[in-house]
C-alpha cells in the first residue's frame, strides 16, 4: 500500500479508542481493507471521506452501545474514576456563578478565536490538495541567463515542455498549459470564460478524470484535429442547462463550433496561481471552467521559444525533489540556447507550495496569535481558579485530613476546570461557526482553497484540545498549590482570608497575561498602521466614479479582427449623458492583465545587434484614457483620435527622471525593438509627460512607463468616468456593444474603486484579524488585572481597616491599592515590549511604511494598555478607600 | 433474553454470514449486504450488531490470517452457532409466513 493512500490516522485512532478490545482489530482491519478498495475505485479523497463518515458513526454509536451493554460495570467505573468529582464539580460551579461565568466566557472567546484561525490553517496549509497523491504534483520553472539581464527565473517555453515530456522518465506524466480567456456564445448570452489550454496528459498529472465523457487524447492535441473542449460542472449547469446529451454537443467558442468531449466532476477545483491576476472581480473568477487542447495554436518558430507556459508534472512516487530537479535540469541544459536565453537550472516546486507560499507567513502569524490568546486564557483561568481554591481551602483540608489522596484532590480541582473547558469549547465552536462565514468572506482574494474552509471534525477536535490544554495549564497552578501545603497548615489557615503564597502566584500570572497581550497589541498595531499607511497612499489617479470592463476581440478564423469596434465603442460611450470621459488601456492599474515589457531604445540611435537593451513597461492606450483615469498631465498633451494610428507617445515622470538626464522630454524619440525576425524598431515621439501612478499596489515604487496608441490591439481594458454612480452605466454600455457588433462580449464590469480597495484585501484581512486578537487579549488581560486587584483588596480589608483606624486617609489607601495592582502590570508590559521586538522581527515582510521596531507603535500599544489597566484598578481602589474601619474590624 | 424475532440488520447479517460460508469476515459480510441491498452500511453499526449476536451466542467468532492491506490486523471470521441457525430459521419462517400468498406488487398497489 502506498503511503499516500493510508487511512486518516486520527480517525483510526478514534475508532480504536472507542471500540472494545475484542472487536477492535476486526473492525479496524475491515475498515482498512474497505478503505484501500475505495482508494482503488474512487480515489483517495473519496476514501478519506468515507473513512471519516464511518468514524463519525462509530463515535455516535459505539460508546453508547458499550455502556448500555454493561450498564452496571460502566456506571461503577465512571463513578470510581471521576464521575462523582464531575458531579460534584458541576454542582459546585452552578452554585458559584461568579467563578463559572467569567471562566466560561474567556474559554468561549479563546476557543472561538483559535477555531477560526485553525480552520484557515487547516484548509489552506495542512490538508493535501484535492487530487490523489497531491504531494507528487510539481511545477517546473527554468532558471535562465539572458544576455544583458543576468540570471532570472523564467516561465517554461514549449520547447522545455516537449523535452521534459519526451525525455524525463522521472515524471510519469507531465503537461503544459497556459491560461486563456475564451468567448462562449449561447442563445442566452455571450460570456468570456476563464480557461486553460492544456496538453493531453494534464488530467493524468492531476489524477482527475471527467465524470462524463473523456479527457483529451494525443490525437485531440494535434494541430488540425477537430476542435474539442472539456467543461466544468458549473459551466455545464449554469450556461448549458445541464444538458444530459452534452457529450458530443457542439458549442460556440470564439466563433468556432467545438465539440464537448468531457465534463469535470462537481468538486474538481483548480486554481492557477498566476491566472488570479487576470481576474478583476470576486475570487471565483480565478477558478477554471474550460479546457481546450494546447495545440489549438501550432507551436512553431519563435512562439515555441516564447516563455509563456506552465509545466505541471507528477513525479515518480518516492522520487525526491532533488532527484526530480537533477533530472529536469539534465534535459533542459541539453536544449542549448532558446531565443536569447540559456537554461542553466530548473526549480521544482510542489503545486501545494506554489499555492501556499504567498500566504504561509501571514497564516502562521495568525496561528501564533491564536495560541498567545490561549495562553492568556489559561493564565486568566489560573487566577480565577486560585481565587476559587482559596474559598475551598477548608473543604480541601478536611478532605485531606479524612484521608483523600493527593491524586484525588488534584483530580477534584481539575474536574471543575475541565468541565468549564468542555462547556467553553462547545460555546467557542458555536461562536466560531457563527463568525466563520463572515471571516471567510473578507478573506483576501489571493487566498487559495478559501472555498474549502469550514468547521469540521478536525477543527472541533482542535478546539476541544486547545480548551483542554488551557484548562490543564490554568488549573494546575492552584491545584498543586492546594496539595503542596501540609494539612495542619491548611487547617489552621483555613478560616482566614489572608493569602500568603497566592499573591505572588497571582502577580506572576497577571504579569504574564500583560506581557503576552502587550506583544499581541504591538503586532496588531503594526499591521493596522501598515493598512492605514497603504490606504492613505495617493494612487496617482482618481478611481472614484469610474467603471471598468474588459474585452478581447472575438476573431473568426480566417478573417481579420474587427479593429473598428473599440474606437466606435468609445465614441458612442462618450455620447451617453453623464459620461465625463472614456478611454482604454492594455494595462489597467490594479487589474494586472497585460503583456510583457518589450525592449526599448531612447533617442535616434540604432539598437546594438548583439546586446539587448533595457526592457520597459509599454502600455497601449486608446485616447481619452488619461482624462478618464484622472491622471495629471505634467507637460505637453495626451494622445488624440486621428484617422491613422498615431506615432505619438507619452511617458510618465519616472521615465523622465530615470532616463533623460535632464534633457527636455517633449520631442524625444523612443522606440520598441523586436528581434524575432531580424531587428526592427518602431519609433514614437514623446508629446506629453504624465504623473506617476500606482500600477499594481498602493505604495509601490514608481516604474518608468511609455504609453502609445493601442488601436491595433485585440484586447483592452476600458474605463469610463461618470458623473454619478458608474455601475448604472453597465446595461447601457452592453447595449451599445451589442448594437455595434453582437459577436464581441464585454466582461468583468467593476467599479475601479473596488479594484483599488480589493488590492488591500490582504492587509485589511490580516490587520483586522490581528486587531481582533489584540482587542481580545487586551480585554482578557484587563479582566485579569481587575479580578486580581479586587481579590487582593478583599483579602487585605482587615489590614486597610487597621491602617484607616490608625489615621491613614482615603488617598493613601487608594494609592496603596493602585500601586500594588499596577506593579505586575508594569513588569509585564516591560517583558511584553521585549517579547514584541523578538516576535515582530519576522513580520518585516508583512509591513509597509512601518518598521517592526517602530517606536510610536510600541508607545501607542503600551499606552493604550496602561490606560485600560488603570481603569481596571480604579474600582477596587475606590472600594478600599471608602471602607468603614469599624465595619471591617468588627467582622474579623 | 432478547426479542423473539431478529432485528432487520441482525437478520441481514446472519443471512450474509450463511452466504459467505467459510469466507465470512466483517468486511465481506458487510460488502455482501451492501452489494445486495445497494445501501451503505455503517461499519460501527454492523459491528455493534455482530457483537450483540455474539453475546446472544447466535454466532461465534475466531481470528483469521493477517493481511497487508489491513495494516497487519487479522480478519475476524464469524459463523452461525446452532442456536443462531435455529433463530434464523424461526425468523425467516415467520417472515415467509407473513409474505405467503402476497407478491411485492401488493405494496405498490396499496401506496397509490
Amino acid at each position: 500500500m502506498s503511503p499516500h493512500s493510508r487511512s486518516p490516522r486520527l480517525a483510526r485512532r478514534l475508532i480504536e479508542i472507542l471500540t472494545p478490545r475484542a472487536q477492535r482489530t476486526g473492525l479496524v482491519g475491515d475498515l482498512e481493507e474497505a478503505h484501500s478498495q475505495i482508494v482503488q475505485s474512487a480515489g483517495a479523497a473519496a476514501a478519506r471521506r468515507w473513512y471519516w463518515r464511518q468514524t463519525l458513526s462509530t463515535l455516535l454509536r459505539m460508546p453508547a452501545e458499550q455502556w448500555a451493554a454493561r450498564p452496571a460495570r460502566a456506571v461503577m467505573r465512571i463513578a470510581r474514576a471521576s464521575g462523582s468529582d464531575i458531579r460534584f464539580a458541576a454542582r459546585g460551579l452552578t452554585k458559584q456563578p461568579g467563578f463559572a461565568l467569567p471562566a466560561l466566557c474567556i474559554f468561549t472567546v479563546g476557543v472561538a478565536a483559535n477555531a477560526v484561525v485553525f480552520s484557515f490553517v487547516d484548509a489552506v496549509l495542512l490538508r493535501s490538495l484535492p487530487y490523489p497523491n497531491a504531494e507528487d504534483v510539481v511545477m517546473l520553472w527554468p532558471r535562465v541567463t539572458e544576455a544583458n539581464r543576468g540570471e532570472l527565473m523564467s516561465t517554461p517555453t514549449y520547447r522545455h515542455a516537449m523535452a521534459w515530456a519526451e525525455r524525463s522518465q522521472e515524471f510519469p506524466s507531465l503537461a503544459a498549459y497556459e491560461s486563456a480567456v475564451t468567448t462562449l456564445r449561447t442563445p442566452a448570452r455571450t460570456a468570456p470564460i476563464n480557461g486553460l489550454n492544456i496538453s493531453a496528459s494534464w488530467n493524468d498529472v492531476l489524477g482527475v478524470e471527467p465524470i462524463r465523457g473523456r479527457s483529451f487524447t494525443t490525437a485531440d492535441d494535434t494541430p488540425g484535429a477537430p476542435p474539442v473542449a472539456i467543461i466544468s460542472f458549473d459551466l455545464w449547469h449554469n450556461e448549458l442547462n445541464a444538458d444530459p446529451a452534452i457529450i458530443g454537443r457542439a458549442i460556440d467558442l470564439d466563433g468556432t463550433s467545438t465539440a464537448v468531449v468531457g465534463v469535470m466532476p462537481e468538486d474538481f477545483w483548480f486554481f492557477d496561481p498566476y491566472m488570479f491576476f487576470r481576474s478583476s472581480g470576486d475570487r471565483s473568477t480565478a477558478d477554471v471552467h474550460l479546457w481546450l487542447p494546447l495545440h489549438r495554436r501550432s507551436w512553431e518558430g519563435w512562439i515555441a521559444d516564447y516563455p509563456s507556459l506552465r509545466v505541471l508534472a507528477r513525479r515518480a512516487p518516492g522520487l525526491s525533489t532533488a532527484a526530480a530537479r537533477d533530472a529536469a535540469e539534465a534535459v533542459a541544459r541539453g536544449l542549448g540556447p532558446i531565443g536569447d536565453t540559456e537554461t542553466i537550472g530548473v526549480e521544482v516546486k510542489s503545486l501545494a507550495d506554489e499555492l501556499r507560499e504567498p500566504v504561509r507567513a501571514q497564516l502562521t502569524a495568525l496561528f501564533a496569535a491564536g495560541l498567545l490568546v490561549l495562553a492568556i486564557v489559561a493564565a486568566n483561568l489560573g487566577s480565577l481558579s486560585l481565587t476559587r481554591a482559596d474559598g475551598r481551602r477548608v473543604e480541601m483540608a478536611v478532605r485531606a485530613a479524612l484521608g483523600a489522596g493527593r491524586a484525588r484532590l488534584l483530580r477534584l480541582a481539575l474536574a471543575e476546570n475541565l468541565l468549564i473547558a468542555l462547556a467553553g469549547s462547545f460555546g467557542g465552536l458555536l461562536l466560531a461557526a457563527v463568525v466563520l462565514d463572515t471571516v471567510v468572506r473578507i478573506a483576501p482574494r489571493a487566498l487559495p482553497l478559501a472555498h474549502s474552509i469550514h468547521l469540521d471534525a478536525r477543527v472541533a477536535a482542535f478546539g476541544v484540545l486547545v480548551a483542554a490544554l488551557g484548562a490543564l495549564a490554568g488549573g494546575l497552578v492552584p491545584a498543586f498549590r492546594t496539595v503542596a501545603d501540609s494539612i495542619p497548615t491548611q487547617l489552621t489557615r483555613a478560616g482566614r482570608t489572608e493569602d500568603v503564597g497566592g499573591n505572588r502566584t497571582r502577580s506572576i500570572l497577571v504579569a504574564a497575561e500583560v506581557a503576552i497581550s502587550v506583544t499581541l497589541l504591538i503586532a496588531a498595531t503594526l499591521m493596522l498602521r501598515t493598512f492605514v499607511d497603504l490606504h492613505s497612499q495617493e494612487p496617482g489617479f482618481d478611481a472614484e466614479s469610474v467603471l471598468t470592463f474588459q474585452s478581447s476581440l472575438t476573431t473568426v478564423p480566417g478573417e481579420p479582427p474587427n479593429l473598428d469596434f473599440y474606437p466606435e465603442l468609445l465614441r458612442t460611450i462618450q455620447t451617453i449623458p453623464g459620461v465625463v470621459a472614456a478611454g482604454g488601456t492594455t494595462h489597467l492599474p490594479f487589474s494586472e492583465w497585460g503583456a510583457g515589457a518589450p525592449e526599448i531604445i531612447i533617442g535616434d540611435a540604432e539598437p546594438d545587434p548583439d546586446t539587448r537593451g533595457e526592457r520597459m513597461q509599454v502600455h497601449w492606450i486608446l485616447p481619452g484614457y488619461v482624462a478618464a483615469a484622472g491622471i495629471d498631465v505634467l507637460q505637453g498633451e495626451t494622445l488624440k483620435w486621428s484617422d491613422e494610428p498615431t506615432t505619438n507617445a507619452i511617458v510618465n515622470a519616472a521615465f523622465v527622471e530615470q532616463h533623460l538626464d535632464g534633457q527636455p522630454a517633449l520631442g524625444t524619440s523612443v522606440g520598441t525593438v523586436s528581434r524575432s525576425e531580424g531587428i526592427s524598431v518602431t519609433r514614437f515621439r514623446i508629446v506629453g509627460v504624465i504623473g506617476n501612478y500606482a500600477q499594481s499596489s498602493l505604495g509601490e515604487k514608481p516604474q518608468p512607463r511609455i504609453f502609445v496608441d493601442g488601436r491595433d490591439k485585440v484586447w483592452m481594458h476600458f474605463i469610463v468616468r461618470a458623473q454619478g454612480e458608474p455601475a448604472a452605466l453597465t446595461a447601457t454600455i452592453r447595449g451599445i456593444a451589442r448594437d455595434l457588433d453582437p459577436a464581441q462580449p464585454l466582461g468583468k464590469f467593476a467599479r475601479w474603486q473596488y479594484l483599488v480597495e480589493e488590492s488591500l484585501s490582504s492587509e485589511r484581512f490580516y490587520s483586522s484579524l490581528l486587531g481582533a486578537f489584540g482587542l481580545i487579549a487586551l480585554l482578557l488581560a484587563a479582566a485579569g488585572v481587575y479580578g486580581t486587584v479586587s481579590y487582593t483588596v478583599s483579602a487585605r480589608l482587615p489590614e486597610f481597616g487597621i491602617r484607616k483606624a490608625l489615621g491613614a486617609d482615603d488617598r493613601t489607601i487608594a494609592r496603596l491599592v493602585v500601586s500594588s495592582g499596577l506593579a505586575p502590570v508594569l513588569a509585564g508590559a516591560l517583558v511584553g515590549l521585549l517579547g514584541a521586538t523578538a516576535a515582530t522581527r519576522s513580520m518585516g515582510a508583512l509591513l509597509h511604511g512601518t518598521s517592526p521596531t517602530d517606536p510610536s507603535s510600541y508607545a501607542l500599544a503600551v499606552g493604550v494598555f496602561l490606560g485600560v489597566a488603570v481603569l481596571a484598578v480604579l474600582p477596587p481602589a475606590r472600594r478600599a478607600s471608602r471602607l468603614d474601619p469599624i465595619e471591617v474590624l468588627r467582622t474579623d | 433474553m432478547g426479542r423473539k424475532v431478529l432485528g432487520e440488520l441482525e437478520h441481514l447479517l446472519l443471512v450474509a454470514i450463511l452466504r459467505r460460508g467459510d469466507d465470512a469476515y466483517g468486511a465481506a459480510i458487510i460488502g455482501e449486504i451492501e452489494r445486495r441491498t445497494g445501501q451503505e452500511l455503517s461499519r460501527a453499526g454492523a459491528y455493534i450488531a455482530l457483537q450483540r449476536l455474539e453475546r446472544k451466542e447466535l454466532i461465534s467468532a475466531r481470528d483469521g490470517e493477517q493481511t497487508a492491506d489491513r495494516g497487519g490486523r487479522p480478519r475476524r471470521y464469524f459463523e452461525l452457532t446452532s442456536a443462531g441457525r435455529a433463530k434464523l430459521d424461526a425468523s425467516a419462517a415467520s417472515l415467509f409466513a407473513m409474505w405467503e400468498g402476497l407478491s411485492r406488487d401488493a405494496i405498490e398497489a396499496d401506496s397509490q
